[in-house]
């Protein structure tokens, strides 16, 4: 009886064993801190191990490179892919294009003012050309062009305006291989990178720090001149030594944390630890020596109104209404010598918004401007470039820059009948529903019959906003840093100053500009009484202190004496 | 005078006592139109405190001194936060304080109100 109590014991202690070592036995894992060397072989689209020396070495395939050792259909998906809930909303992509003066905001995401690609008719293949340079890929994304593990995990010798050029050359299948130094142009395998077994040599990492990221996500502020910003700081994080995922974790899945209050992660982990609050206040927070903030003297239902980055991200409160570039919007990364202050789109940040949680925090503006039809509910149907090139050619007569020759035409004249004529012939040679438009400026215009334009009533040139998270500001750089009077006086303009689309094309009419006083955002006559208050703030300090000082000390007095003429 | 003086003193204490009544529940702390409403009685009424303890030199029982003793403490624990010497955390507690020493205070001198008219 004992022994075969003794024979069980064993084998259940034997049977937990094995499924301890059984758990992901599918995938390699070396389970140490360290990064593990990659020393690997080049696999081809059917997993087969390429020789890169014979002749005929057929092509490399990066997803079955990595599928030894890496759950690539998990790897491959994920909210940085595309997959997952839509949540809150991020930046989108811009199809841009001259000619047409078209900048519209588009994404998969189901976000406010976004238009969907399949709305757009933008296919696979356009979408590649397209917005391929800054997109990773995955199996929810629109790219064709795979997932590229490389460009964020390659530690070194990635080279990204190699991988843009490849992309705009429609040649997206290798651009991976030939961005990290395998191969050239041509799809000639670098033969001295590879040893005598054909492995070669990656400096792959799981955290490749800041320089992984910043490829695509990249935020530059300009100064109104035009010229670059040498004199802003870079994200506290940052300076400090974190990278980006010390916050913005995921495991193989790739669901990233996006860090903002209140996400949901979709595998359902508890993530609040990972926003600022959770991380900087939070009972479960301090990861990394996340210090605790005191801020002393704030009122702490600010807290409750506005989220963290309302005082600490993005540009300091003086420069608001900065005109910003991103990577994926204005194609950073790429040699250019064309990038001007007025290339689209216009981006700008500081406004400040409340969210669906009605907190205030900062946002970026961006303006669409193209052409389309508007139906009778004021929605808009937009008109892709390639829609617009044949009649506003024959309107305008403009090749190249719709914009530029537009302006180099008309001098100081505006360009109402022009574009007017422009809206006939769209009406004739397209067939949609609705009322051909213009949305240029933060309007929408229309012919009005008589050789002028009107206003039509939509939403379509309404601004898209999404909220800004960096770079983020310490204590000493933040809103109030200063004081109350950051905000509370009548001096504090980046509250009241107003933020508006500029027109690609020249029209009579100012575009409308407007505040977050303006739009309800900020109550402004709550906002102008306390300005009014706190001009008497310091004095209202010694005031009280002395009400309370002899208040205090003349009750103490009248205790002591009446306890003293109390009868015993 | 002296009798106005009191009274405006006690409608001024009921009516901070009031517009404090949407800093419930707790933690929510006064805000906006309500906390301005709240200063704009405070201020006066912070003079007419000590005027009411130095000045009128009312002949006070210990019930009565201790009332206002309460009243003057909680006036004297929001200046804390006021001049920025407390963080954000421990302000909610600073604010809590002043509310419950100053409702106290008031309390107290119903109370003795109270116990005054009894005796006639």
């Amino acid at each position: 009886m004992i022994r075969s109590l003794f024979v069980l014991f064993l084998t259940l202690s034997l049977c937990g064993d094995l499924s301890l070592f059984a758990q992901d036995s599918s995938w390699k894992r070396t389970d140490s801190d360290s990064p593990y060397f990659h020393r690997i072989q080049l696999r081809d689209s059917s997993g087969r191990v390429i020789d890169p020396s014979t002749p005929d070495a057929s092509d490399p395939d990066l997803s079955k490179t990595c599928a030894p050792c890496h759950d690539m259909n998990a790897a491959a998906g994920g909210l940085h892919a595309g997959a997952g809930p839509d949540t809150r909303a991020g930046e989108p992509w811009f199809l841009i294009d001259t000619r047409s003066a078209t900048c519209l905001p588009v994404h998969n995401r189901s976000w406010p003012g976004v238009y969907n690609p399949e709305e757009l008719g933008i296919d696979g293949t356009s979408w590649t050309k397209t917005f391929g340079r800054h997109d990773t890929g995955g199996n929810a994304g629109k790219t064709e062009a795979g997932s590229d593990c490389l460009v964020c995990h390659l530690a070194s010798g990635y080279d990204f305006a190699r991988r843009i050029e490849r992309f705009d050359a429609g040649e997206a299948s290798l651009a991976t291989f030939i961005a990290a130094g395998l191969m050239d142009t041509a799809g000639n395998y670098d033969l001295p990178r590879f040893d005598s077994e054909g492995r070669i040599e990656l400096d792959l990492l799981s955290d490749a720090g800041p320089a992984a990221c910043l490829p695509c996500h990249t935020v530059r502020n300009l100064e109104t001149t035009g010229n670059r910003s040498w004199l802003h700081d870079a994200d506290i994080h940052l300076a400090a030594g974190m990278t980006c995922v010390d916050c913005h974790r995921s495991g193989i899945d790739h669901h990233i944390v996006r860090g903002y209050e209140g996400e949901s992660h979709p595998t359902g982990t508890d993530i609040s630890s990972l926003s600022c609050r959770g991380c900087h206040m939070g009972t479960e927070g301090g990861h990394l020596g996340a210090p605790k903030p005191l801020h002393a003297g704030l009122p702490p239902f600010h807290l409750d109104e506005i989220h963290c980055t309302g005082c600490h991200s993005g540009p300091v409160p003086e420069l608001t209404g900065i005109r910003q570039w991103t990577s994926r919007a204005h194609r950073l990364g790429e040699p250019s010598q064309k990038r001007f202050l007025t290339t689209p789109p216009r981006i700008i940040s500081a406004g400040i918004d409340k969210d669906d949680s009605n907190k205030l925090g900062p946002v970026r503006l961006a303006w669409p401007a193209g052409w389309g039809f508007v139906d009778e509910a004021g929605n808009l149907k937009p008109l892709l470039p390639d829609q617009l090139r044949q009649p506003l050619r024959k309107a305008l007569r403009v090749r190249a820059d719709l914009v530029g020759e537009l302006a180099a035409k008309l001098g100081d004249k505006n360009a109402t009948e022009m574009i007017d004529a422009a809206l006939l012939q769209i009406d004739e040679s397209i067939d949609e529903v609705g009322v051909p438009v213009l949305i240029t400026g933060g309007r929408v215009l229309a012919s009005d019959g008589s050789g002028g334009l009107a206003e039509v009533n939509s939403n379509a040139a309404n601004p898209i906003s999404w909220p800004i998270a960096h770079p983020v500001r310490p204590a000493r750089t933040a809103v109030g840093a200063g004081g109350c009077a950051d905000c509370h006086s009548s001096t504090s303009h980046w509250l009241s100053t107003a933020i508006g689309p500029l027109s690609m094309v020249p029209l009579p009419g100012t575009p409308a500009a407007t505040s977050p006083l303006d739009n309800d955002v900020v109550d402004r006559e709550r906002w102008l009484s306390w300005s009014f208050l706190f001009k008497g703030r310091d004095a209202a300090k010694i005031y009280y202190s002395l009400c309370s000082v002899l208040a205090i000390s003349g009750g103490l007095l009248a205790l002591w004496r009446s306890l003293a003429q109390e009868p015993r | 005078m002296k009798k106005w003086l009191s009274l405006l003193t006690l409608l001024l204490l009921l009516l901070a006592a009031l517009s404090s009544i949407p800093a419930l529940p707790l933690n929510v702390d006064l805000r906006g139109r309500w906390l301005q409403g709240h200063l704009l009685v405070a201020a006066p009424l912070a003079l007419l405190i000590v005027v009411q303890i130095w000045w009128l030199q009312i002949p006070m029982n210990p019930l009565k001194a201790a009332a206002w003793l309460s009243v003057s403490t909680g006036l004297g624990l929001i200046v804390v936060p006021l001049l920025g010497l407390t963080g954000t955390e421990s302000t909610h507690l600073w604010i809590q304080s002043h509310g419950w020493l100053s409702l106290l205070g008031v309390g107290l001198l119903g109370f003795s109100a109270a116990r005054a008219f009894r005796k006639g």
